[in-house]
């Protein structure tokens, strides 16, 4: 069993299942409404020499992304206007089955958490794994048990590695 | 035009020192300096213009200090003569609004400065001043129909335009002084305060202001006038039903609306009764003293005790949140100018004690033969050393004095502080056992 | 009077008759409050739930569980993920609420049990002293007034309210034991209640000490004093007392000064000791706040260790041990399994320290002033400050990056070691800024390399410089300060008040925090602070050197920034907003919680951020001012306490409340939003705290103000007018001037509708049927 990258943070038997992108991207095709979550972490982060935020936009032909305000500016210089919300605010919407989406069309069936704080976003998880249907994706760098399904530990390149790979995966369906 | 920097009230606190300031205009080291609203026809106008007399910023030296003045002039259908020193005092408001932009004090007295940052974004006219202004003026005083600035930097030019300022100032103040409650038909009333206050509301006409000292009649008109629904709205003051005590039909009716029916009536210059509600912002507090018949005043920055023995803070719990206290009237340290300063209550006549500093702030409005016979906390801290006080220098209070011996006057209701009366006695959670209680029908 | 029992045989007036009547009365109390006795004075468990739900309906609690196990009896370990159940039955819901109601009764009880022996200490040493709390502070303890309705004249006035809080909390802590409560909203209510009763022991144990220690007494002038590893005299022996409790710390002053000994040893603090030193004693020095403690400890700075309660570390003597340094354990909350030298004679015990004893238990505050003081004399003279070479130490490093998992905020130790091991130190003193000082990575190291002293020993050269002021605890908020700022409110030109509380965990730099109190006090906010946040203010610079003490004046007043002092002076700032109820309004305070709290959420503009909090008595303060109706921002480590309160401001029915003129349910902007939220970023965090000073009874001036710092803040961190802004608008006048074609064209397209300013309240009670005659 994988190791918590803040390893004392063991929630219990259920633990999230690490996927490979190539996984990833399968659960993430066959799902319905699917939401990214991208936190103050993105800032400055790069994949090979990209800029993430252009992954994060090409992702937004497939999914709804939703970033952390803080992060907001980033897109808005790209041309882009994602819906900015904070993560609590944003996961306090998601735990409600009534809640209708940033869209109108009704609650998520899947989220997908990048680049908040470990310790946030293992809190996030949590609160979606005990208190809502909606799946969860954790795809950053560090393996968060609280999720369905997470990415394992990894080097900053294998990361950046799966990543790219995930993205190109989604974009090609 | 694009004004090169942002303009928004969260550049109101900003100040700028000295090395980083680009120019400074007026202040205390130009001799001419000033700054002036007047009502004009509309035909008079250039509606939004902005006029430059003398160098502009870019023509004037880094670093250097220049005469400096602010002639606004508007029209409208609502806006008269009697609001001009109303719409003057937003100037200091909207230059602060300005990011970079200082202003200080008003009148012949305005001390400017524009800061090297703004400068080298581009802030180099004082036209984007001016613009800034008329967009500022024309959004918060809707009345406002037409406006033109001028900038004066031109010493001759500034020298000439204060000198004719300064008597608009002193016909305007003369003209304030003179302005009474017989002479005006309508009041204002203030409800800002019930935003903490639920009850309270304040009664404000030309001899009485606001109790927090914010707003005088005229700033009730100006504000009314822009937003009749809104928080300062005009009260017609009907028919005047005492004289003495400062009541008006139309003053308790709104009363009686205003205060959510917890009050009935108003007496406008009267301490005993039914006096003005308070809310907490009160400048300064009067209050009765019993034992001299008189009344006293503390002002909320007083730290020491007053006669009673107790500070400001003190009194100040026996009234406040729109409850009407006899013996207590939260007050405006600029009602005690008023010629109708507590009238009904014998005015300066009853005045027996007020702190110093306040004592000289309005020393100029105190009866001169009266000057010397208020005493203050050097003069009295208790009641003994105050009745001494007033004996010895001969207070018109004294005289009610043997009135009383004289006369039963009929007693106030009123509080003493600090002073117990009598004692209650709460059982709490007091557990009594009665075998059998016979409740008997008394024949 | 106690205990009086009175027996009436016969009694016989025009109304009644009375035969072998038997009266038993519990006190007999002389009072000369003439305050009309309110619903609820010492309220028991079930009392304000009324109030709580109602709060909990409109922000209801959204649980992040840390664990999903429960192993808190022998039926345990019980996996309460997916929806299962505990061998009690208990739901991970209310498992959360319970965990929650544990934290409040713990930072309760630490509170408490600070109170409960600061003022029976007092009691005995100064006798029943009267309280003072100095000048125009009429209300001397308005949470005693409101909570236990009594208005206490001296030291042992006290103690009634104190048992009273002791008696709720054991109420609150049984209900967390096996098969009592069992629904999440009622685990939600206790935990309001006993955090409640938190504010109350704050303020009792906070009353005393200025009563009777002569503190500060709500004085805006207080003294500046030194703040910062550098401000700390290292050629004098050193005492260091680390903890809450000013008592042993205050003696070793006291001895100082009848001994002519004052100038010749340096008596410095860590966390709210510190403050509460500088309190007593202005020549007293604060090292800083907790995140310093393992840091400070391990220099060697401290020939003598004084610990008295909370937030002393708990390997303390284990650490003092590698330096040399005596530790004296003076509290029976922390005795650290030292020998009790309370009744030995201080010589005795002195020698036993000199001659190698690690440590020792002395339960009697005088004794730990000598004992303390003459054991740093002597220690300074023989003990040596061991320096470390940090390059050879990190030359063992083997790049394992076990450390860095361990690190909380993911500081990238094994490069910084990688760096100094060739002589490069700037990497391993960035860190030591960041550092938060909890030495998990020295746990877990596996060439044992004693890193936190690397960081310090990297950073030496920057610690040493370090020397700050902070401007000393004040005591509470003068009755003049809230008169004064009244008008300026509701006139639009004071948007809000900030507290900054709490303790230093960080997400980020610990400069964050002075950073978010400059914005806020630059525009013109109220700006107070306590505590470790109070220090962390310090700790900064601006680009002429000066702190923002030295900036900003210590009023509470617009752009002024007003340190109350201690955790327990956190009660001073509920103060202030109970304050604003009595002299606006006139509301009756004594016991009468309900009526004050429901002012407070729908008037006060206030917000509090603990930007690092981290302790349980963090998480019962911040309770505690949720049951006031105070909204609480906490950092994102905040989110570990596993609750928040959150508002829908989506939900239009979530945000009706009554207007008291009329009675009739209206719509409201959604202001609060939350009563407690985790901000992930700074950024988050001040706009949030911009938009969480709205309250629905703000004049127009007032909300103008509001909105035009909370747009203003929001374009400049999130780069875009905020999305939310026509639910903030109910009139045309609410538009700040500078913005009114920008905003009116968003309401046109939302087809916004003006609305009401109501007189807002929960409570259907205090409705006032209008009555114009």
């Amino acid at each position: 069993m994988t190791i918590p990258w803040f390893s004392a943070n063991i929630p219990g038997p259920k633990q999230a299942r690490v996927v490979t992108p190539e996984i990833a991207a399968k659960i993430l095709s066959k799902v319905g409404r699917k939401m990214m979550l991208c936190g103050s972490g993105i800032k400055g982060q790069k994949i090979g020499k990209e800029p993430i935020q252009k992954y994060i936009l090409d992702l937004s032909k497939e999914m709804s992304v939703v970033v952390a305000p803080s992060v907001l500016k980033d897109f808005l210089e790209m041309g882009a206007e994602p819906v900015a919300k904070g993560v609590v605010e944003v996961t306090n919407l998601l735990r409600d089955a009534e809640w209708r989406g940033f869209d109108g069309k009704g609650n998520y069936d899947m989220v997908a958490y990048l680049g908040f704080p470990y310790y946030l976003e293992s809190q996030m998880l949590s609160v979606l794994k005990h208190f809502s249907d909606i799946k969860t994706m954790s795809l950053g760098r560090f393996y968060q048990p609280n999720a369905d399904y997470s990415f394992d530990n990894l080097k900053e390149k294998e990361w950046e590695k799966n990543f790219e790979n995930l993205i190109s995966l989604l974009r090609r369906k | 035009m694009k004004i090169p920097v942002d303009v928004s009230v969260v550049h109101e606190g900003e100040r700028i020192r000295k090395e980083d300031m680009y120019v400074e205009l007026g202040g205390p080291k130009v001799s001419s300096k000033g700054e002036l609203v007047r009502v004009r026809k509309p035909g008079e106008i250039r509606d939004g213009n902005v006029e430059v007399e003398g160098p502009d910023f870019d023509k004037l030296k880094e670093g250097g200090r220049y005469p400096f003045a602010i002639f606004v002039e508007v029209a409208g259908k609502n806006v008269e003569e009697d609001l001009e020193a109303v719409i003057e005092r937003r100037i200091h408001d909207y230059c602060n609004y300005v990011e970079g932009f200082m202003h200080l004090n008003q009148r012949y007295d305005i001390w400017c400065r524009l800061s090297k940052k703004s400068y080298e974004r581009g802030f180099n006219t004082l036209k984007y001043l001016g613009q800034a202004l008329i967009t500022l003026f024309k959004a918060e005083l809707p009345i406002i129909e037409k406006i033109q600035v001028t900038f004066i930097t031109d010493e001759k030019k500034v020298e000439a335009f204060v000198n004719d300022a300064r008597k608009i100032y002193e016909a305007r103040d003369a003209r304030a002084r003179a302005l009474s409650e017989e002479e005006v038909d309508t009041f204002y009333g203030c409800v800002l305060c019930q935003s903490f206050a639920p009850t309270h509301f304040c009664v404000i006409t030309p001899d009485r202001i606001s109790l927090c000292g914010s707003i005088n009649w005229f700033d009730g008109r100006a504000a009314a006038r822009v937003d009749p629904k809104g928080p300062n709205f005009a009260i017609p003051k009907g028919e005047l039903i005492d004289e003495v005590n400062g009541e008006y039909s139309g003053v308790n009716k709104v009363v009686k609306e205003r205060s959510q029916g917890e009050t009935e009536r108003f007496y406008l210059h009267s301490i005993f009764n039914f006096p003005h509600t308070s809310c907490g912002c009160f400048e300064s507090i009067a209050f009765y003293i019993p034992e001299v018949d008189g009344v006293g005043v503390v002002h909320r920055d007083y730290i020491g005790e007053t006669v009673l023995g107790v500070p400001f803070s003190t009194l100040a719990t026996q009234t406040g949140g729109g409850k009407q206290v006899e013996g207590f009237l939260g007050m405006a340290i600029e009602y005690m100018r008023s010629p109708k300063f507590l009238q009904a209550d014998g005015g300066w006549n009853r005045m027996v004690w007020l702190p110093k500093s306040v004592k000289e702030r309005v020393i100029d409005d105190i009866p001169a033969e009266l000057r010397d016979k208020i005493a203050t906390e050097e003069d009295a801290t208790d009641i003994a050393a105050l009745k001494g006080f007033l004996k010895e220098r001969g207070h018109p209070v004294v005289e009610r004095w043997r009135e009383v011996e004289a006369v039963e006057v009929p007693e106030l209701e009123v509080m003493p502080v600090g002073a117990p009366g009598g004692i209650k006695i709460i059982l709490q959670n007091a557990k009594i056992h009665a075998e059998k209680v016979i409740i008997k029908k008394i024949k | 009077m106690k205990g009086t029992k009175f027996k009436i045989d016969e009694f016989e007036s025009d109304l009644i008759k009375a035969t072998g009547l038997e009266i038993t009365v519990g006190r007999i109390v002389e009072e000369e409050w003439e305050e009309i006795l309110g619903p609820t004075p010492m309220p028991s468990v079930t009392d304000l739930r009324k109030w709580d739900f109602a709060l909990l309906n409109r922000y209801k609690p959204m649980y992040a569980p840390l664990c999903d196990l429960c192993c808190l009896c022998t039926y345990g370990k019980c996996d309460l993920s997916d929806g299962k159940k505990g061998a009690c039955g208990i739901d991970i819901g209310a498992q959360q609420g319970r965990i929650v109601l544990l934290a409040c009764c713990i930072g309760a009880a630490a509170h408490g049990g600070h109170a409960r022996h600061i003022v029976e200490h007092l009691i005995e040493e100064h006798g029943d002293m009267p309280i003072d709390m100095g000048k125009n502070v009429e209300v001397e303890a308005p949470l005693v007034r409101l909570i236990a309705g009594i208005m206490p004249k001296k030291l042992s006035d006290l103690l009634e309210p104190l048992e009273y809080a002791e008696g709720e909390l054991m109420h609150s802590l049984s209900a967390t034991h096996t098969g009592q409560e069992g629904y999440f909203t009622d685990f939600e209510s206790k935990a309001l209640h006993v955090s409640m009763t938190d504010q109350l022991l704050m303020e009792i144990a906070d009353v005393a000490q200025i009563s009777a220690l002569g503190f500060p007494k709500g004085d805006p002038g207080a003294p500046l004093v030194d703040i910062g590893f550098g401000s700390i005299d290292t050629k004098k022996p050193v005492i260091l007392c680390i903890g809450h409790n000013v008592v042993p710390g205050a003696e070793v002053i006291n001895y100082l000064r009848d001994h002519d000994l004052y100038d010749k040893v340096e008596v410095a603090g860590i966390c709210c000791t510190a403050h509460d030193l500088t309190r007593y004693d202005k020549g007293a020095k604060i090292v800083g706040p907790l995140s310093k403690q393992l840091q400070f400890v391990r220099t060697g700075i401290a020939d003598v260790i004084i610990v008295d309660e909370q937030c002393v570390r708990a390997d303390v003597l284990q650490e003092a041990r590698k330096t040399g340094a005596a530790v004296i354990a003076t509290n029976d909350k922390i005795c650290l399994g030292l020998p009790d030298r309370t009744k030995d004679s201080p010589k005795d015990v002195i020698d036993n320290l000199l001659g190698g004893a690690p440590g020792a238990l002395i339960l009697d505050a005088e004794k730990v002033g000598e004992v303390a003081v003459r054991t740093a004399i002597k220690l300074s003279e023989t003990r040596k400050r061991r320096a470390l070479n940090v390059v050879k130490e990190a030359k063992k490093c083997i790049q394992c990056g076990l450390c860095i998992r361990e690190c909380h905020n993911n500081l990238d130790i094994p490069r910084g070691m990688e760096k100094a091991a060739k002589g490069d130190l700037s990497l391993l003193s960035e860190i030591y800024e960041l550092c938060i000082g909890c030495g998990r990575c020295e746990n877990v190291c596996s060439k044992e390399i004693p890193i936190v002293s690397l960081l310090g020993g990297a950073a030496k050269e920057i610690t040493r410089k370090e020397r700050y002021k902070v401007r000393s605890g004040r005591g509470p908020i003068q009755d003049t300060e809230i008169r004064n700022v009244g008008s300026p409110i509701v006139l639009g030109e004071i948007p809000g008040v900030v507290a900054f509380v709490g303790c230093p965990n960080y997400a980020g730099s610990s400069k964050e925090i002075a950073e978010m109190a400059e914005i806020f006090l630059s525009r013109r906010y109220i700006v107070t602070t306590s505590g470790c946040a109070a220090m962390d203010i310090a700790m900064y610079k601006d680009e002429e050197g000066k702190t923002l003490y030295e900036k900003y004046p210590g009023n509470f007043d617009a752009g002024c920034l007003s340190n109350v002092g201690s955790c327990v002076s956190n009660a001073h700032i509920a103060g202030a907003a109970i304050k604003i109820a009595s002299i606006f309004a006139h509301r009756n305070l004594r016991g009468n919680y309900e009526e004050i709290a429901d002012y407070i959420l729908n008037r006060v503009g206030a917000v509090g951020v603990a930007w690092g909090a981290m302790s349980q008595k963090a998480a019962s303060i911040a309770t505690g001012f949720n049951r006031l109706g105070v909204p609480v921002i906490l950092g994102p480590r905040g989110a570990k306490y596993r609750r928040t309160y959150l508002g829908r401001p989506d939900k239009s029915e979530d945000w009706m409340v009554y207007n008291a003129r009329t009675g009739e349910k209206v719509q409201i902007s959604p202001s609060p939003e939350y009563l407690l939220y985790v901000a992930e970023s700074k950024e988050e965090a001040i706009v949030s705290i911009a938009k969480n000073c709205i309250r629905p009874n703000d004049t127009t001036k007032g909300r103008q103000i509001k909105l035009t710092h909370y747009i203003d803040l929001h374009k400049r961190y999130f780069g875009k007018m905020p999305e939310d802004i026509a639910m903030y608008i109910r009139t045309e006048a609410d538009i700040p001037i500078t913005l009114k074609a920008e905003i009116m064209k968003i309401l046109k397209a939302e087809k916004w509708e003006p609305r009401i300013t109501p007189d807002p309240t929960l409570l259907e009670r205090l409705c006032r049927k209008k009555e114009v005659k």
